[in-house]
């Protein structure tokens, strides 16, 4: 076991892969004699040399396009759009191409392609540079959707989308890079569709994906501590496939729901899971499921307003605490 | 006068050396060979140095917005409303 960094697991989990299997190849802006602009892909270009790790033009299009091709001609491609917010620049072949490729073929063409991206806030990036945007990507039919919150996800989530045959979208959060955790020895490798329950608690669930877990799990402690609510917090990991039996199970033993999103309110992951539970569940609630995402707004850049636009470890424990009339 | 958008040896060259601030340096030469005097380039230069500098410590010595902000102006009333 060691202690690693997001950021450097990232490096690894590409490692890993490309050293198991020769037709993984990775490319995209910046990544190859640069290591990438967070550093996530250092020493790659070094390690697998020019061919298997390129540096791509300024055209998010013709990396995902690149992607695709390759994909669909026997390699297994990992391509990185810097900031996700940029997928709206190369949505044709996310929303059009690759996830529909097979669909539209009757089965004949296959995209086992992996687009990795930082996604996220808390860098004081603005509007544009900051997003969470899991949903553009999960209400897609066709397309895996995972967001690793910690280290040791992120090498097995990774190995999970590089071996599997359908085209995931790999968000990464910018704002997690940093953070450190501990990191099994050899080859990791996780399974896309399993939730993970990161604290175990009797009286109410947290729904948390990215950064918003380790807010999630702050809050757990001070509910417990101050106010003796003993929360469950799972960690999504996965909105498609859904582990819709890890939170259903965790939902029938607490009898309350909460989720915390990062995405702006409207059409997050949180809904959808809301109304899973309410079509499903809805005799196992002892009271109205509740959302704490960030407000209907694009972020702002100041630090003052982006720290109180995404559900913070106080909103969460009031929102939780008033909710549970405590 | 060269042409930016052929694809010249020194275009060429300042592409795979990854020069990022190649743009401005050829267009900073098209100038010249326009006829415009290298005071004058220097004097645009050092204009924008100073309108840069000076509205960042303007922005750095500025009280943090007001809370208010966050939800202004995401719609053309004003707010941020989305609902009834």
């Amino acid at each position: 076991m060691a202690e690693l960094t997001y950021r450097d697991a990232v490096a690894r989990g590409i490692a890993q892969e490309m050293t198991r299997d020769p037709d993984v190849i990775f490319f995209g802006e910046d990544v190859a004699k640069a290591g990438g602009v967070f550093k996530t892909t250092v020493g790659l270009y070094e390690q697998f040399g020019p061919k298997r790790v390129r540096d791509c033009p300024i055209s998010e299009q013709a990396i995902l396009g690149a992607a695709m091709g390759a994909a669909m001609t026997g390699l297994k491609p990992i391509a990185e759009i810097m900031f996700s917010d940029f997928f709206a620049v190369c949505f044709d072949y996310i929303a059009n191409e690759f996830s529909k490729s097979r669909y539209m073929s009757n089965g004949q063409l296959k995209c086992p392609l992996v687009v990795r991206t930082a996604n996220g806030a808390g860098s004081r990036f603005g509007a544009q540079h900051s997003q969470s945007v899991e949903n553009w990507a999960m209400m897609i039919p066709g397309l895996k959707v995972v967001a690793p919150s910690s280290p040791r996800d992120v090498i097995g989530l990774l190995a999970a989308a590089v071996r599997d045959p359908d085209p995931v979208i790999f968000f990464e959060h910018k704002s997690l890079y940093p953070t450190k955790g501990d990191v099994p020895e050899g080859e990791i490798v996780d399974r896309l569709g399993s939730a993970s329950i990161v604290r175990a608690g009797k009286d109410a669930t947290i729904l948390a994906l990215a950064l918003m877990v380790p807010r999630a799990l702050e809050a757990a402690e001070k509910l417990k501590a101050e106010h003796r609510i003993d929360c469950e917090v799972v960690d999504v990991r996965s909105l498609v496939p859904l582990d819709t039996q890890t939170i259903l199970g965790s939902v029938a033993r607490t009898h309350r729901l909460f989720t915390v999103e990062e995405n702006p309110r409207l059409c997050g992951w949180g809904a959808e899971i809301v109304s899973i539970v309410a079509d499903e569940a809805f005799y196992d609630l002892d009271g109205p499921p509740v959302r704490i995402t960030t407000p209907h707004i694009p972020l702002p850049a100041a630090d003052t307003l982006e720290d109180i636009a995404l559900p913070t470890v106080d909103r969460i424990v009031d929102r939780v605490r008033r909710s549970m009339n405590s | 006068m060269p042409n930016p958008m052929d694809s010249s040896d020194e275009i060429k060259r300042m592409v795979l050396a990854g020069d990022k601030i190649g743009a401005i340096k050829l267009y900073r030469e098209r100038l010249r060979q326009f006829g415009i005097a290298e005071e004058a380039i220097a004097a645009i230069e050092n204009d924008v140095r100073r309108r840069v500098d000076e509205a960042t410590e303007k922005c750095k010595a500025a009280p943090p917005p007001p809370l208010e902000l966050l939800t202004t102006d995401v719609y053309a009333d004003g707010g941020f409303a989305w609902r009834n």
